[in-house]
């Protein structure tokens, strides 16, 4: 990038010769880069259709989502309607899209949320007053005994169903799960010289925070939030499935699935493209997270 | 190891405090009233002061929350709105067929962890090893009851070897476990082999395997136990992964268990059963947690001196 803004600006009158060149280094980098994670090539590919489709939903889908053709009801795949159609004769593949742009919201969002809050807490917990560290401590202790979508699902309870009273709901519960890991990824970095320098040299506690430790724990947290995105993906599509988020006739794909278990002798593409769309999200998510977590920590490398 | 266990004990007591408290205030953090929202809109303003009467609502908060912890001692975790029963009973009749799903995924999730983690770890040939890489992979990516639609889809609708619906059987009880393990299989297919990478190259291996010992005993006795340490301690949480996973499948394979009934719980919006099956579901996981850590601490000795607060 930077090779090419200095191509920019060179005074030779073969400016354009030059643009090529830089074009072509970043072909050969680009290139280089397929050849050696060809996984995560694909995985971008992939994620960048999804968001481009959840972007473009309107303009890409052939259909509208809660468009009904009465004359083809239960359709199996064709050229008019890929994905084949509906109880209710909709397009699944029309729907499958719109799917995206509910999902990835509610992924990016969720996921944001809880690792905001999280690292907030956990800056807290290592940095703030130490009765306070050990009381946000005990509460996540207390939160974490609750196993796997337990506490997402007393939330739920709480709030009522709804999708955005699920999005709160998983936000909630990897909330415990976050500080703890984030907490450890400070104290990790605390250890360090330069922390015990800036303490010596009289930095104040925001200041060391701000200046040393977020910078330095900036990595992890992206990792984590990648593959976050991934579980929350899966999780927001469980409780759409059992009909505590988003419900039919909305086009999320867990909700699409309740439908399709009821038609399952009769229409089978009404249960695979959802399910399809789900694990191709969540696969190219892990993928791009993994080589994430690689490049941050090399010592992770598997 | 006695000072240890009850560290242990008196840990999970505390927490298990914590989880009630957490528990009780459920319904008096719910936006609304939850005695209306109970009753439905139709109710009269009568009817919801004879209930809240009945609940106990208008009481003083701690007289309210030491009658929620002394009646749960004592077995009675209130009763339903819906249907009027125990939900303490409700609960008991429905354990059995969850505690059997989860113990049956358990087996699968460990067998397969096991087996696939040391493929992918040890195997040479490219044809075992990236098939093997290939479904962890996809194993952490696929919903589990999106799995479960697609064996009913083959086994059940097309091939019809197993039940579609469940009859309490134990062949009702197989593609729902192979769902339901799925996630936790997976799981810990990762973890053996990440810890079977870490241990092969470990010295204890070179010297066992310069001694002369077979590839097979180094890789048994000497990689995998060491290997599969890591494994114990998560056992519990991935158990507990497993019981509230159940929620989801028990819905996907219509099975009257424990998770069904709090999804429908949830759904109906009757708090006693909310509460109950909460309370229930965290104390079996602290309770299995507390065996797992004093299980570990008698396999690895070093595990006892840490008190296991993460201060």
């Amino acid at each position: 990038m930077t090779a090419a803004t200095e191509d920019l600006h060179l005074r030779s009158p073969s400016r354009l010769s030059a643009m090529a060149g830089a074009a072509r280094r970043s072909i050969v980098r680009l290139s280089g880069f397929v050849r050696h994670h060809p996984g995560v090539a694909i995985a971008l590919v992939i994620l960048a259709i999804l968001v481009l489709a959840a972007l473009f939903a309107p303009q890409i889908a052939p259909h509208a989502p809660m468009q009904s053709y009465y004359d083809a009801v239960r359709q199996a795949p064709s050229w008019r309607f890929p994905f084949g159609t509906d109880e209710l004769g909709r397009d699944v593949f029309s729907r499958v899209i719109y799917g995206a742009q509910i999902s990835l919201r509610v992924g990016a969002t969720t996921t944001a949320l809880s690792l905001g809050v999280g690292t907030l807490l956990a800056l807290l917990a290592t940095l703030g007053p130490r009765p306070l560290g050990h009381a946000i401590m005990r509460v996540m202790d207390v939160l974490l005994a609750f196993p796997g979508i337990l506490l997402a699902l007393a939330v739920v309870a709480v709030l009522g169903r709804g999708i955005d009273n699920v999005l709160i709901a998983i936000a909630v519960s990897l909330v415990p799960g976050y500080v703890r890991t984030v907490r450890s990824m400070i104290l990790g970095v605390s250890s360090n010289e330069y922390v015990a320098a800036a303490r010596i040299l009289g930095g104040s506690r925001i200041y060391i925070a701000v200046r040393h430790i977020l910078p330095n724990i900036l990595g992890g947290v992206v990792v984590l939030g990648t593959l976050g995105i991934a579980l929350v993906t899966l999780e927001v599509a469980a409780l759409s499935y059992v009909g505590l988020g988003a419900r039919p006739p909305e086009p999320e794909w867990g909700a699409m699935l309740t439908v399709a278990r009821e038609y399952l002798d009769s229409a089978w593409w009404m249960a695979v493209f959802p399910g399809l769309a789900i694990t191709l999200t969540v696969l190219s998510i892990n993928a791009v997270g993994d080589w994430l977590r690689d490049v941050v920590d090399p010592r992770s490398r598997r | 190891m006695a000072r240890f266990i009850l560290n242990r004990l008196l840990l999970g007591v505390l927490t298990l405090l914590g989880v009630s408290v957490l528990v009780f205030g459920l319904v008096h953090i719910v936006p609304g009233d939850p005695v209306q929202i109970m009753l439905g809109d139709r109710a009269s303003a009568d009817q919801v002061e004879q209930m809240r009467e009945q609940l106990g609502l208008n009481d003083p908060l701690i007289e309210q929350y030491g009658r929620f912890v002394g009646d749960a001692l004592s077995g009675d975790l209130g009763t339903s709105i819906r249907t009027g029963q125990p939900v303490l009973t409700e609960l008991l009749e429905r354990a059995p067929s969850t505690l059997t799903l989860a113990a049956f995924a358990l087996v699968i999730a460990i067998a397969f962890g096991v087996v696939a983690g040391i493929a992918a770890a040890v195997a040479r040939n490219p044809l075992v090893r990236v098939p093997v890489q290939a479904v962890i992979l996809l194993g952490m990516a696929t919903p589990s009851f999106w799995i479960g639609i697609l064996l009913i889809l083959f086994f059940s609708s097309t091939l019809r070897w197993f039940p579609v619906m469940d009859d309490g059987s134990l062949r009702a009880t197989v593609l729902p476990a192979i769902a339901l393990a799925l996630p936790a299989g997976t799981y810990l297919a990762r973890l053996i082999r990440t810890g079977m990478l870490e241990v092969l190259g470990e010295a204890y291996v070179r010297t066992a395997r310069a001694k002369g010992a077979s590839g097979r005993i180094v890789l048994f006795r000497h990689a995998l136990r060491n290997a599969l340490l890591p494994v114990v301690t998560v056992l519990g949480m991935q158990f507990g992964a497993l019981l509230t996973g159940a929620a989801v499948i028990e819905t996907v394979f219509s099975r009257p268990g424990i998770g069904r009934y709090a999804i429908q719980a949830i759904n109906a919006r009757d708090f006693p059963q909310i509460q109950g099956t909460v309370l229930f579901v965290a104390a079996i996981f602290l309770l299995v947690n507390l065996l797992v850590d004093i299980s570990y601490g008698w396999i690895d000795p070093r595990v006892r001196g840490q008190a296991g607060l993460s201060t």
